[in-house]
């Protein structure tokens, strides 16, 4: 049994997917039951692999429809057919944020979806989301990881338009899905030209067969820019805000860990794809990890300047999201970059493994933290009826809870110690430093802008006298949504308390599994 | 084992111990409220005006808060020329998203492949 692990967490939500609009119909507590059982097991499953892939080490494989599904080379061929699942330290990682945070969602998402606003759909579609997320991080196949990435997007782009009564949401999820069509057709040619030069959709098999050639570099690129776009990269950054702002608040936590499964596209693709740099051949290693870095410094600078002048909750908390995309870029950029050197790689071993580690550690921290900002967001919008800032004040006298968890997830978001988000920043700010100190000055600079743009946040909405006048809506914060906001402030808090822990369980093995030779 | 410690340690000299952080705040936190206890001013009235922030002498409490449009005004006038430029930038309009797309594959493909360096 433990053997078809795997695949059984793809196919469990899969299959509950398009079996729970029958049970809806039926009975909707058996549905959320349901939902509930198997969101849970497939965390279950996923944390019992720790022990294997990441303390163990172990890369685990699973060939979906073979007769002996463990053997992934049949004998009588050199190269592996059929769809290779592959489970290393950074698959696993990044399977369990998306785990986490579904979990989260889904209790969220219980009582803040109301039974008559359609919950069977945004049920499935949710289920949907999480099967794309899990399936591009456990594929070993491109043409398999462009099918998940388009499950995601077509359920992500139904989710953004949930709220069809209202103007916004439809347009919203009809840019989505634009931009995503346009994203996957880009990729979808770099993973042709990849098939028409290697015969194989297999990431391992191309990787051991990889020319460089200047098809390479075009399937490259083509799979990497559409990528970076997807996971909210300046230039291309400009519909997050559009889409997040207009989803349903639990969903746009769930957009924004999905928008980190392209992220680890992009990573992954530059890695077990194209290569270790350091063979690169004609690949021009330090000018993408450069291209990168720039992204990343954008992405900051711009997104949360951008944030400092919003007064919608949502689009603010969006760009922040684009803004907190950029650390991520600049510390796996200047692992790329460092890695090309022709110096042996000890710059890499020196500071640009660190700065990765950061980069990689910070994805998992701001799925956390921004998770819960956006779960808070969803509280001030539905109180007061509105999402622009101008219009709320003093929250704090109402929702006590929903306060204290806010500013648990602004302060992390703000790399304030000994919250998560100081924990990735502070291994990002060292290392980044001695790669270039202007690039972590900015990225310092950046988290004190942060800092400035929630505290205007704390004091719009929380701060000030009570006005009942401007409640629009007094029902009090469920359970569930009590539930969903405790279980981020406890990791947000605890891995601050705890990075090396962490640092030690499941990042490091992301970074060895992502990075072959160290 | 990796520890966070030994590579913070290793680059700047930093040691990071989270939670002897938390105790030296605790710490202070304690002093600061056995020091407030003998020494701060508690002859203030409660329930009275005294207790609540002076506002230029306005005495309407429900609508001093500034407005969050209102917040950071002198920032935003400073540097009103780049926030002027990048709204610009963000006028939602899907033809600008795609054409920043296709900006960016074709100036990466140029670089990645060593068109331009």
């Amino acid at each position: 049994m433990t053997d078809h692990i795997p695949v059984l967490i793809i196919a469990l939500p899969l299959l509950t997917a398009f079996i729970l609009p029958i049970v809806g119909m039926i009975n909707t507590r058996l549905r959320n039951i349901l939902v509930f059982l198997v969101i849970a097991a497939v965390n279950l499953m996923l944390i019992s692999l720790v022990q294997r892939v990441s303390i163990g080490g172990e890369v685990l494989h699973y060939v979906v429809g073979a007769a002996d599904p463990l053997q992934v080379i049949r004998e009588g061929l050199d190269f592996p057919i059929r769809i290779v699942l592959k489970i290393d330290g950074f698959s696993l990682f990044m399977a369990l944020i998306s785990g986490v945070i579904t979990f989260v969602v889904f209790l969220f998402s219980l009582s803040y979806i109301k039974e008559g606003e359609r919950k069977n759909y945004y049920q499935l579609l949710m289920l949907l989301i999480f099967v794309g997320m899990l399936g591009m991080e456990f594929t070993n196949d491109l043409f398999n990881f462009f099918v998940f990435l388009e499950i995601l997007s077509i359920a992500s782009a139904a989710l953004v338009a949930y709220r069809t009564d209202r103007k916004h949401p439809p347009y919203a999820g009809y840019k989505y899905m634009l931009v995503s069509a346009i994203a996957t057709s880009f990729l979808l040619m770099g993973i042709a030209l990849c098939y028409a030069q290697y015969g194989s959709f297999n990431i391992d098999y191309i990787h051991g067969m990889m020319k460089y050639t200047l098809l390479d570099k075009m399937a490259l690129v083509f799979m990497l820019v559409p990528l970076a776009m997807k996971a909210g990269a300046i230039p291309m950054h400009m519909w997050v805000p559009d889409t997040y702002s207009e989803a349903p608040a639990p969903i746009s936590a769930l957009l924004k860990t999905a928008s980190m499964a392209s992220l680890y596209g992009l990573f992954r693709l530059s890695f077990s794809l194209f290569g270790n740099p350091l063979e690169g051949g004609g690949m021009n290693y330090h000018t993408l990890g450069w291209i990168i870095i720039v992204m990343g410094v954008l992405s900051m600078f711009v997104g949360v300047t951008m944030a400092l002048v919003q007064n919608d909750v949502k689009r603010l908390m969006a760009y922040h999201a684009v803004s907190q995309t950029g650390y991520m870029l600049l510390g796996v950029g200047v692992g790329i970059a460092v890695h090309a050197q022709a110096d042996g790689g000890s710059a890499f071993k020196l500071f640009g493994r660190v700065a990765m580690m950061g980069g990689i550690f910070h994805m998992m921290n701001h799925a956390f933290y921004k998770g819960l900002l956006f779960l808070t967001s969803g509280v001030m919008a539905r109180r007061f009826g509105t999402r622009d800032l101008n219009r709320m004040v003093g929250l704090a006298h109402r929702d006590t809870f929903t306060t204290v968890a806010f500013v648990i997830g602004a302060l992390a978001i703000a790399g304030i110690p000994p919250l998560n988000g100081f924990s990735s920043k502070i291994l990002l700010y060292e290392s980044v430093y001695q790669f270039s100190p202007l690039l972590s000055i900015i990225a310092i600079f950046v988290s004190v802008l942060t800092l400035a743009s929630f505290m205007k946040v704390f004091y719009s909405a929380f701060m000030g006298p009570e006005r009942k006048d401007m409640i629009i809506d007094a029902t009090p914060v469920s359970k569930g949504m009590i539930l969903g906001m405790s279980i981020l402030c406890v990791l947000v808090v605890g891995f601050g308390l705890f990075p090396d822990l962490v640092v030690g369980t499941i990042v490091e093995p992301a970074i060895e599994s992502l990075v072959t030779i160290l | 084992m990796f520890t966070v410690e030994k590579i913070f340690t290793q680059n700047t000299g930093i040691i990071w111990y989270p939670l002897l952080l938390v105790a030296i705040f605790l710490l202070l936190i304690c002093i600061l409220w056995i020091w407030g206890r003998y020494y701060f001013r508690n002859d203030y009235n409660k329930n009275t005006a005294q207790v609540k922030p002076f506002n230029s002498g306005n005495l309407d409490e429900i609508n001093y808060p500034i407005r969050s449009g209102n917040l950071y005004w002198g920032f935003k006038k400073a540097l009103e020329s780049y926030f002027t430029f990048i709204e610009s930038l963000h006028k939602g309009d899907l033809n600008d998203y795609m054409v920043w797309l296709f900006l960016s594959i074709g100036v990466v493909l140029l670089l990645v492949s060593g068109g331009l360096l």
